[in-house]
Parts: C-alpha cells; sequence; structure tokens
C-alpha cells in the first residue's frame, strides 16, 4: 500500500463517518431538543430555544401528567394495546392452526379470504364501522375501539403464524396424539410454545400498531377520558396552544414506551421486518 | 428477552400506570360522557342537557345557577343535568347519539339551518303549543328573535342570548399613533398602513379556522350590496355569482396583500388571534360580542383599553353602517324523545325570566334576548358601549353558515378561505353556486 | 389421526371467532361503504339516494379532490427518490468496514416506531416560523431570507410534510437494503476484490443489480403507505393552509367527521379502496415477474 492510497482511505472513512454522524445528529436532536425543551417554561422557550435549561422544570412532566391527562392517555393506550394483543395472538394462532395443521377442502380458500383484508385500508371501512357502532353504542367506548383493532389486526398475523406453522413437523402433532392429547391440546401445549418466537414477533408489531394508531382512536373516541395517547396528544394543541412546554412533556411521555420497547426489541423488530418484506 | 421477562415488564408498566392514572388523573369518576355535573336527586325521571361551554367560563358558571335553580323546584319530578363537549367535538359527537336515538333530552344549537335540518328530520319538538298556551312568554322577546327558529309558523327552539358582531379595537394604540377609528373602508386601510408601518398587525384576524374569515367577507359584502342579495340566497333564488359576493372576496384580498392581516394568518387559529389582540400586537379585531365576555376572564392587561365600534360602511355601498351581523347564538331545544317534555320546557322558560336575561348581560357580556332590566352599573362597559351602538341598528342580517346549515354554510366559509389562499373571487363563488344549485 | 384433524367442531371452534370478527367488522363495512356511497347522508336525517351523483361530483366538480390525488402523487413521489436512495446509500454505509454499526442502524430506524403524532408534532415545532430550530439554524448561517412559515405556506407546506415522512420511515428501506446486501455471498464479494473491484464500482456494478428486487418491493410498499397517508397530514396542518396540503385519507375525514356528508365519504372512501386494490394488484403482478 502506497500513501496516496492510505490518505484516500483515510479522507472517505473520515467522509463515511462524518454523513454518519451529520444522520445520526438529523435523527436525534429533534428527540433531544423535544427532552430538553419540556423542561423549559414556556417563556423561556422563547427566550433560549437551543441550549439548556436554565432551571429544570420537571413539575412540566406534572402538569402534563395530571392536568394534561398524559397519564389517563397513557392507561387507556396500555390497557386497550394489551387486550388487543392478547386476543390477536389467541383468535389468529388458533385460526392459523385451523388452516395450516388440521385438514378440510376450504382451508386455502378461508387462507385467501382472510389475506383479502390485507389490502382494505382502514378508511374505507371507517364511516359504516362509525355509524354502526354508533347504533349500537359502541362508540366512545373502549370494547369497540379493541374490536375494530382486533379485527384489523388478523389478516397480517394469520399470513405471518401461517408461514410459521409451516416448519412444524407433522410427527410430532402425531407423537402428541398418539399419546392421547386432543386435537385442542396440541395446539395450546405443543404447537403455542413451538412458535413462540413468532407470536412475540406477532405482539411486538401489535403492540407498535396499536400504540400509534391515530385515525381510528381518533374517530371513536370523542370523550377525553377516553382518549388514547396518539388521539390525546393532539386534543392537547387546541387547548395549550401556546403552552409548548407542557405539550413537550406529554408528547415525550408518548413516546418514552415505543422508545423502551424498541431499545429492547429492535432485533426482533427489524429483522421481522425484513423477513416480512423480502418473502414478498 | 425472554417472554417472562417481558411479561413482567409490561405488568409493572400497567400497575405503574394505573396507580398514576388513578391519583393525578382530572377522571370524574363516572365518565361515561366528558365531564358530568347534577342537581339533587331523589326525583324520578332523569334528563340530560348538552352544552358546548367550556367548564368554568362565565357563561358555564350561570348555566349552573339555573340549573340549581331548576332541580330544586319540588314542583317537578325530574332533574336535569348537564354534559359539556366544548369545541368540534360537539357537534360529531350530537349528531352520533341522535343518529343512535340516544338524543340528550334537552341541547343547545345554532338557529335557522342546523336547526331545520333537526325538525325536519324528527328530532326536535315544536313549541308551538307551548307558546300558545303562554302568550305572555311569547311577549317576553324582543321583536323579531325567535324568527331564525321559527319554521312553518311554529317555534322549535328558545334563544338564550344574542350576538352582535363588532370592531374590536385598542384604544391604547389608536391614541399612541393619532388614529381615529376608522368609520369607511377606505378609513380602515389607511389606517392599517399606518398600523403596519409601524409593526402592529392591524387586525388580528386567523384564517385557519374558516368562519373567522368569513365574519368580514359577510360584513363586506353586506356593505356593498345591502341584504337582498343574501335574503334571496336564502330563498333559494339567489346567486352566489351577485357582484356583492364577488366583491367582497377581492376586499379580502386587498386587505391581504396590504398587510392588514397577521403574517401567516392562514395558519393562525382562533386562541392564536385573540391572544395576539389581548396582548397588544393587534390593533383591532373583528369579532362577535361573545368576545367581551372572554376578553373579561383573561388576564389581558389591556382590558379597559379596549373600544368598540360599528364596522366601517363601505362609499357608494348599498348597505349602511347600521347594518349588524347578529343572531341568537345560544338555542335551547327539546329533543323529540325528550322524557319529560313538561319540565324541560320549564327549564327552557327558567332562561327567559328577567332575573336570568338581566344576569346573561351583567355576567357574562352576551345580550338578553327577552325583556328585562339589566342593571347599567353591573354590566361590562363594552357591553354598555355595544349596546348603544346597536340601538340605531336598521337591519340585521345573520352569519351565513348559521342561515344555511351544512354543507353549503361550510363550503362558503371554505370558499372565502380559498380566496385569501389565492383563489379568484369569480372561480371560488362560481364553483359555490355550483354547489347551491345541486341542493336546491 | 387423520380423523382428528378433519374433526369439523374443533375446526370451527378455531377459526369462528377470527372468521366473525373479520367478516363482521371488515368486510361487511365495506359493502355498506359501497352501498351509502349511492345516497346523500348527514347521518340525522333520512338519507336520500343519489344513484352516481356523489362520483359524479367529485370527478367533475370537486376540485379538491384532484388536489388530493395530485398531493399524493406528490408524496409517492418525493417517497419514493428520497426513502429509496437514502436507504440504499445509507445500507451500503453501513454494510461497509464501519464501527458501531449496529448503533447507527438503530438510530436511523428508530423514528418508525413512534407514534406519527408524536413525529408530527416534534417536527411541528421544529417548523415554527419563530422559535422553530429549522428557522433558527437557517437564520445562524446567515440565510435570513430563506426562512419560511413552512407549514402555512402553500409552495412549501407539502415539501415540508414529505421530507418529514420519509424522516420518519427511511430507516425501512435501509433496513430492507442491509439484509439484502448482506445476503450476498461473500464469494461474490471477494470474487470482485480479487477482480480488483473498487469500492463504489462494487456498488455500481455488484451490489445495485444484485437488490434490484427490493428496490421493486419497497416501491410497492411506498406507494401503498403514501394513499393511505393520515397521521402525518392531520397533525402537522389538519389539510390546511386552506386545504392545501388534503390527502384523500384526510379529505375523507374531514367530510363525513366535520362537515357531515356521510354519502360523500363513503365514495370517498370507495375510490381510495379501489386504488389500493388496483396498487396491490399491479404490485403483486411486478413482483412474479421479478422472481422468474
Amino acid at each position: 500500500m502506497n500513501m496516496s492510497y492510505r490518505a484516500n482511505h483515510i479522507i472517505r472513512k473520515t467522509a463515511l463517518y462524518s454523513v454518519l454522524c451529520i444522520g445520526v445528529v438529523i435523527y436525534l436532536y429533534p428527540l433531544i431538543w423535544l427532552v430538553l425543551n419540556s423542561l423549559k417554561s414556556t417563556s423561556e422557550i422563547y427566550l433560549n430555544p437551543w441550549g439548556l435549561p436554565n432551571n429544570w422544570k420537571w413539575e412540566n412532566y406534572v402538569q402534563a401528567w395530571t392536568v394534561g391527562k398524559t397519564g389517563i392517555y397513557m392507561f387507556n393506550s396500555f390497557f386497550i394495546t394489551a387486550v388487543t394483543i392478547a386476543f390477536v395472538v389467541l383468535l389468529s394462532s388458533m385460526a392459523a392452526f385451523a388452516i395450516r395443521i388440521m385438514k378440510w377442502k376450504l382451508s386455502s380458500t378461508v387462507l385467501v379470504y382472510f389475506l383479502i383484508g390485507m389490502m382494505i385500508p382502514v378508511h374505507a371501512t371507517l364511516i359504516p364501522l362509525f355509524v354502526n357502532f354508533t347504533k349500537v353504542g359502541l362508540v366512545n367506548s373502549h370494547l369497540g375501539l379493541i374490536l375494530i383493532y382486533i379485527s384489523g389486526g388478523l389478516s397480517a398475523t394469520i399470513l405471518i403464524l401461517y408461514g410459521f406453522l409451516s416448519v412444524i413437523q407433522r410427527e410430532i402433532i402425531e407423537a402428541a396424539v398418539i399419546d392421547g392429547s386432543s386435537m385442542l391440546k396440541v395446539y395450546w401445549g405443543i404447537v403455542l410454545p413451538m412458535i413462540k418466537p413468532a407470536l412475540m414477533t406477532v405482539a411486538t408489531f401489535s403492540f407498535l400498531g396499536v400504540w400509534n394508531e391515530l385515525l381510528v382512536a381518533l374517530v371513536f373516541m370523542s370523550d377525553a377520558n377516553k382518549m388514547t395517547l396518539p388521539v390525546g396528544l393532539t386534543n392537547f394543541t387546541s387547548t395549550y396552544s401556546t403552552d409548548y412546554s407542557t405539550l413537550f412533556a406529554a408528547t415525550f411521555m408518548a413516546t418514552l414506551p415505543t422508545i423502551i420497547i424498541y431499545i429492547f426489541f429492535n432485533n426482533r423488530i427489524i429483522s421481522g421486518m425484513a423477513a416480512g418484506a423480502l418473502k414478498g | 428477552m425472554s417472554g417472562n421477562t417481558r411479561r413482567i415488564l409490561v405488568t409493572v408498566m400497567t400497575v405503574i400506570s394505573l396507580v398514576l392514572a388513578g391519583c393525578g388523573g382530572n377522571y370524574d369518576g363516572e365518565a361515561d360522557n366528558g365531564n358530568v355535573r347534577s342537581g339533587e336527586q331523589t326525583k324520578d325521571v332523569h334528563m340530560i342537557a348538552y352544552d358546548w361551554s367550556e367548564e368554568g367560563d362565565l357563561f358555564a358558571r350561570l348555566y349552573d345557577d339555573i340549573l340549581l335553580d331548576f332541580n330544586g323546584r319540588k314542583d317537578l319530578n325530574t332533574t336535569l343535568e348537564v354534559q359539556r363537549i366544548p369545541g368540534e367535538p360537539y357537534k360529531t359527537k350530537l349528531n352520533a347519539v341522535i343518529a343512535a336515538n340516544n338524543a340528550p333530552d334537552v341541547f343547545v344549537t345554532h338557529a335557522s339551518g342546523i336547526m331545520k335540518i333537526y325538525k325536519e328530520a324528527n328530532r326536535i319538538q315544536s313549541l308551538g303549543e307551548a307558546f300558545a298556551a303562554d302568550p305572555a312568554w311569547k311577549q317576553r322577546f324582543y321583536p323579531n328573535v325567535l324568527d331564525l327558529l321559527t319554521f312553518d309558523g311554529e317555534v322549535y327552539g328558545v334563544p338564550v342570548s344574542i350576538t352582535h358582531t363588532a370592531l374590536f379595537y385598542n384604544k391604547g394604540i389608536f391614541e399612541k399613533y393619532g388614529l381615529k377609528v376608522p368609520e369607511t373602508y377606505e378609513e380602515l386601510k389607511a389606517v392599517s398602513k399606518v398600523l403596519a408601518s409601524h409593526g402592529i398587525t392591524p387586525i388580528a384576524m386567523g384564517a385557519k379556522e374558516p368562519w373567522v374569515a368569513a365574519l368580514i367577507s359577510q360584513f363586506a359584502a353586506n356593505r356593498i350590496g345591502g341584504n337582498e342579495p343574501f335574503d334571496r340566497i336564502m330563498k333559494g333564488n339567489g346567486t352566489w355569482e351577485d357582484p356583492s359576493f364577488i366583491q367582497s372576496g377581492y376586499v379580502m384580498q386587498e386587505l391581504a396583500a396590504m398587510g392588514a392581516f397577521p403574517k401567516d394568518y392562514l395558519g393562525l387559529n382562533y386562541s392564536g388571534m385573540t391572544a395576539m389582540f389581548n396582548n397588544g400586537e393587534a390593533a383591532m379585531i373583528v369579532m362577535g360580542s361573545w368576545f367581551i365576555g372572554q376578553l373579561l376572564n383573561s388576564d389581558s392587561i389591556y382590558r379597559d383599553k379596549i373600544g368598540v365600534a360599528k364596522f366601517p360602511r363601505f362609499t357608494n355601498g348599498k348597505g349602511n353602517e347600521n347594518a349588524w351581523l347578529s343572531h341568537p347564538d345560544y338555542n335551547l331545544v327539546i329533543s323529540s324523545s325528550a322524557k319529560d317534555p313538561e319540565s324541560a320546557l320549564a327549564f327552557l322558560k327558567l332562561w327567559s325570566e328577567p332575573q336570568y336575561q338581566a344576569r346573561v348581560a351583567e355576567e357574562t357580556g352576551k345580550f338578553p334576548v327577552a325583556k328585562t332590566d339589566v342593571n347599567l352599573e353591573k354590566v361590562p362597559r363594552l357591553y354598555k358601549e355595544l349596546n348603544e351602538l346597536v340601538n340605531d341598528k336598521s337591519d340585521m342580517f345573520m352569519y351565513y353558515d348559521v342561515g344555511l346549515g351544512p354543507p353549503l354554510g361550510d363550503a362558503y366559509n371554505t370558499a372565502i378561505q380559498a380566496i385569501l389562499a389565492g383563489k379568484k373571487p369569480e372561480e371560488a363563488f362560481g364553483d359555490l353556486q355550483l354547489l347551491y344549485e345541486r341542493h336546491n | 389421526m387423520d380423523k382428528m384433524l378433519r374433526d369439523r367442531k374443533t375446526i370451527l371452534f378455531l377459526l369462528t371467532p377470527s372468521l366473525l370478527l373479520y367478516t363482521l367488522l371488515q368486510i361487511f363495512p365495506i359493502g355498506s361503504a359501497v352501498y351509502y356511497s349511492f345516497f346523500e347522508w348527514d347521518i340525522i336525517s333520512t338519507q336520500k339516494f343519489i344513484g352516481l351523483g356523489n362520483y359524479i361530483r367529485m370527478f367533475t366538480e370537486d376540485e379538491l379532490f384532484w388536489l388530493c390525488v395530485k398531493n399524493m402523487l406528490f408524496l409517492t413521489i418525493v417517497g419514493l427518490v428520497l426513502q429509496q436512495m437514502t436507504g440504499f446509500i445509507l445500507a451500503v454505509i453501513l454494510t461497509g468496514k464501519i464501527a458501531a454499526k449496529n448503533v447507527f442502524r438503530n438510530v436511523f430506524f428508530m423514528p418508525a416506531v413512534i407514534s406519527s403524532a408524536a413525529v408530527g408534532l416534534m417536527w411541528s415545532f421544529i417548523y415554527q416560523p419563530e422559535i422553530g430550530l429549522l428557522n433558527q439554524i437557517i437564520s445562524f448561517l446567515g440565510f435570513e431570507d430563506l426562512t419560511h412559515a413552512w407549514l402555512v405556506e402553500k409552495e412549501t407546506v407539502m415539501w415540508a410534510i414529505a421530507f418529514v415522512a420519509s424522516w420518519q420511515f427511511i430507516g425501512y428501506s435501509m433496513v430492507l437494503f442491509i439484509a439484502a446486501i448482506l445476503n450476498i455471498s461473500q464469494d461474490v464479494f471477494e470474487a470482485a476484490e480479487l477482480d480488483g473491484a473498487v469500492s463504489w464500482k462494487l456498488v455500481r456494478y455488484i451490489i445495485f443489480p444484485l437488490v434490484k428486487p427490493i428496490f421493486k418491493v419497497n416501491s410497492i410498499l411506498i406507494v401503498i403507505g403514501s394513499l393511505k397517508f393520515f397521521d402525518l397530514i392531520y397533525v402537522m396542518t389538519g389539510g390546511g393552509p386552506a386545504n392545501a396540503s388534503q390527502v384523500l385519507a384526510s379529505y375523507i375525514y374531514t367530510r363525513s367527521f366535520t362537515q357531515f356528508e356521510y354519502g360523500y365519504g363513503n365514495a370517498l372512501s370507495v375510490i381510495l379502496l379501489i386504488m389500493c386494490l388496483l396498487f396491490t394488484f399491479i404490485s403483486n403482478k411486478l413482483s412474479k415477474d421479478t422472481n422468474e
């Protein structure tokens, strides 16, 4: 290696790292800016938007949590998300098991039937659902929202689990049946544990999808006390149009759970996502 | 991370948030629908009223007092409870419960357009019999206030207050620059030029919510063409391509181009623009008289330095400065599925009683609709001044969006907004005319 | 065993809950939407049958509809270019000899998991004319006259939104390309280096052709995502200024839930549905061709 190659190499490396670091700044700074400013008073934000807070106003967070109802929104989001995930995983694994493992004529047809749902944008079903739920009193209720989320998550989840179930060998099921187990017990006691990683992946994606969902929650929840986090945040801007510090605090608190989940599960999320798309 | 750890993490987070939510939330216990306020409860029938006021504001407090009065009456077997849903969600929520046949027994609504829709859909009760049975009650109302609530000869609701739209201005700023309150459009433009040159926003106007801009354009149209063009629209044989409407569009563009409005006004909402006026950044604002109450409730340091004036006239216009953009802004109706219509009626009648109408004027800054002895010592100064100006009135015309109701009314507001964003007035009103023809 | 696998009761038990929920809450509503799109309805009065009236109005009289389509096209194209290009470049860099690859990868992907509501709010502040970060930086660098009210001027608003959308989702493209590049067997790389291929030639003649399928798949994902776009627009501009940033999804929302034109809203939804079905169909065709 001669000197110019080395120099070239160093220049290139430096350039690459600079680009990456600029990228990191573009990506992390908005979040950091948000957190820093959430600890200032609104007037200080106007005077000193760039720097560190002079007084660290932790009370902004308390204010956002109580008066700003972020606590309520957080609870609603947790509750709705948890219930949805539980049922999506349960129902779709049952359906995928029936389609993939059990033998019946219409199994492929039903699979395709479920897959149609992946092409349907939620906006197309929104108005009829709203009208009908209004008639039966399910608007503005957590139950109504959960039902919609579950029904919306079934298609993709069934498809993914169907794929994972394909690797289960017949012999394992046969062995269990010979031992006297019923099909349902096979499902619950043998197959489900075997596809645990897939269930986790699916649960994680469900979490992200439901936690971050805005449109449906916006339409169905008009009661501030029932809103989920994304809707609650948008609600903020009308009553707190100039109280930025509380709004920033609320926004940060809203993103914190997803960031935490992301820190723990990023590998799973990224590989699941890549695998899904690459498979087609 | 193993499944167990994850489960533990989720459980811990849920528990923490439950505990914190329980401690901290503004959770009103039985929150089925927004905030709930109930009266004494040992009666059999329980009715619900929907209100769009903000909890704790001047009007809501008066409402609560009247509720107390009503619920305390021994001769009625019904209690009434109010649920407050301020802002945009009110319309959606109300219509949703009506569609679900679960309407509140009493609710507030705008007159004219939307009230007519409720009437034609048989969602509200006619008060024709009630008025016939109690002529003294009808006499209490000022002439003409019931007009916009009357359809096919019968009255369908009870107005509680009326609002007049006027030009509010900051006397301090005007004095500082030696300016006189504009009486003509030319003067308005001149004043705006001076103010803009000193860095003061002439008129606080935020067109993010389309109805705000429409206030000014409606005035302009009326000053230019008089009442007739819009009256004909309401009757069904008018045209939006009438020159007065098109001209009003050009007026809006002219004012915008000369810097009479705040920078970035297209993205400015109601609270932003009133804040501008309240803290002295803007010298004028065109707003309904409900603004008086809001101003009093705010912490503006200019509260005592605000004056009120008629919207300027247009020289050579058919209209004059004594035509007022007014309408009954708070109207109570009884749902056709009300559990106890008699009691509901009693509640509505309470609002027209002299002592409460007086309080409407004295405490909320809104204008009464029924004969009352307003104690002029107690009313806000601005109310007094506006009252005197309105006494000269020769004519009233209503907000177009209230008169037409959805969707045409909203289409008008959006058309004005589009004109401000640069659309040619002829085009905007042409499109509006097409929509109008389809709906007739 | 075979009989057990065919047991009707078990199959029904396993299948019915999903089938029921799905049919009631996903399939039936589509039928309702189509049905009601032929009516004029404000939810409290009786419906009025108007046949194709809503559709005629949409295509001939409704300028806003065409503005929505135009905006959606804009978002799609900007999204395709920005996300694919930047995603690919980042993927190439991050599959090379760089330290802390995972850290970078995680940072760039992270915005994709944050709710669009939060992302939209964050960027609304950054775009704020007076105290927002962007204008502050521009002024600091001395370019005062390049400052804008990004979300309020109709010339800049769609660019501002498109940029945030890409910011949020470039990570997706990047991750796909990384997976694809890592899939290329080491042999290919070794052979190329033996041949003396210098880094960027490597990219152009080896890597790029081999990940072309990903470009195709990714394009489909980006296109369909752009069709359904709602959250960022609702949070950042509400469709404004003066409807300059409306897209179909937000327009459906405004027409139905703020202006109470449910019949028309349904017609718009049906059109959106057709667009989604169309693109999914086209994408399936295209990916079949790729696989051959």
